[in-house]
């Protein structure tokens, strides 16, 4: 799999097919998917707890790396997501009431990814196949960024815009297009604000 | 409206733009509501990312046969194999004995074999299908032996514009839960609107060995129209009329 010094950052923020190669690798890494498994398991899960808890850890690892730049992997990528998977498997736990057993645990990621807070596409994922049905590649980018809360001197740079001003013009144009859309559903604002 | 909005989310209203901003949002009930749009835009965003991830995952097939090495792993260790192999033979003999007793007394045991005879999988849909939306996943989660998604695979709407994949998907699975007639009925329906014609065949001459004799699905394979049929249904029945 890959190792962290082998991610190019720039490539990863730039471009979805490289997300798409690193998520692949990292999903398919045997010693890791084994290693959740044994540990979802021995824990009173089962393997499909094991096969949500991998992909929703590897979700929030890649928007790690996406959101903060300062992030850097201590060890390898694999222990790290490993970690996550430990934490993520035992939140999920605690919120469906199951007796919880954590010898050995030995998690200490817990400052560094939030999992508490439950992800918005797991929330609702029909609104989400609408909302990407009708975007553009480039908005899908733009938003992203945005929601990464990436300046727009940085998008300009990732978007390769000649200027901040057509970065800014872009960005407002997908904006509205959400904006446009959730005004003409006005209950998805109460639904999606409510969702935690 | 929404720039400014935009601006005021994202921090870049200055001090003195920003109070004049907010003492509006007091009066204006119009940018009030801009700004909820906005707000529940950015949060909207938030799951962009992650919906183009699970996109991914999903679509992405892991070889089943390390699940199950990493089951065998965790499996206690065997303390005394001697005595579970005499215990092992002496339970197949027993059963072997059963069997055979059982299948001169009645034909329910003969139906069994049937269907554990010819019975074939599909190829479950793990890959992303560009009209499954996300009855793919209950799919995959079910192929994966999570029997709470049945349900869901089940309950389609009628006007749901992937109506009749999502229909033969539900009949693949009441297939393999044995919901024979079930499954059956709804092969009929799919030969009606003449599509997925040559698995629903399948289905229905499944049906008919393990529900009616082989005589009879023998006659019903003769009478399908060649056209209906792809290369795996051909073999399949060609090597049952054998």
């Amino acid at each position: 799999m890959a190792d962290k010094n082998q991610i190019e950052w720039q490539k990863l923020r730039q471009s979805p097919s490289y997300r798409e190669e690193i998520c692949r690798s990292i999903y398919q890494d045997e010693s890791l998917w084994s290693n959740v498994q044994k540990y979802v398991l021995t824990h009173g899960g089962t393997t499909t707890d094991a096969e949500e808890v991998l992909q929703e850890s590897i979700v929030r690892f890649i928007k790690k790396l996406m959101s903060d730049e300062s992030f850097e992997v201590e060890k390898t990528i694999s222990s790290y997501v490993f970690g996550i998977c430990k934490l993520t498997f035992l939140s999920n736990l605690k919120k469906s009431e199951k007796p919880i057993s954590i010898d050995g645990a030995n998690i200490n990621v817990e400052d560094i990814v939030e999992v508490e807070e439950p992800l918005s596409f797991l929330q609702n994922e029909a609104l989400y196949k609408l909302i990407l049905d009708r975007s553009t590649d480039t908005c899908r980018q733009v938003l992203i960024y945005w929601s990464c809360n990436y300046k727009m001197t940085k998008i300009a740079e990732l978007m390769d815009y000649k200027s901040e001003m057509m970065a800014r013009k872009k960005k407002y144009e997908c904006i509205q297009k959400i904006v446009d859309f959730i005004k003409t559903n006005p209950h998805l604002i109460n639904n999606i604000m409510n969702n935690d | 409206m929404t720039e400014e909005v935009i601006k005021y989310v994202d921090g870049e209203l200055d001090g003195e733009s920003k109070k004049n901003f907010e003492s509006r949002l007091d009066q204006d009930v119009n940018l009030k509501s801009e700004l909820d749009a906005v707000l529940a835009a950015k949060k909207l965003s938030d799951g962009i990312l992650e919906a183009e991830i699970y996109g991914y995952l999903r679509s992405i097939k892991r070889p089943s046969a390390k699940m199950e090495t990493v089951v065998t792993q965790i499996k206690p260790k065997k303390k005394n194999t001697t005595i579970i192999t005499i215990a092992l033979l002496a339970a197949c003999s027993l059963l072997f004995v059963f069997v055979k007793l059982s299948n001169k007394l009645t034909d329910d045991v003969e139906i069994k074999d049937y269907y554990a005879m010819y019975y074939e999988q599909p190829d479950w849909p793990m890959e992303r299908s560009a009209t499954m939306d996300s009855s793919y996943f209950n799919l995959a989660r079910y192929v994966n032996d999570d029997k709470s998604v049945i349900d869901k695979i089940l309950t389609i709407d009628s006007k749901d514009k992937n109506y009749f994949e999502k229909k033969y998907w539900a009949a693949e699975v009441l297939l393999k839960e044995r919901r024979m007639a079930e499954a059956s009925s709804i092969a009929d329906e799919l030969l009606k609107a003449k599509v997925f014609t040559s698995r629903s065949h399948y289905i229905k001459v499944i049906y008919l060995l393990c529900n009616d004799s082989k005589e009879a699905a023998i006659q019903y394979i003769d009478s399908i129209p060649a056209s209906d049929l792809e290369i795996d249904e051909k073999k399949f029945f060609a090597k049952l009329k054998k």
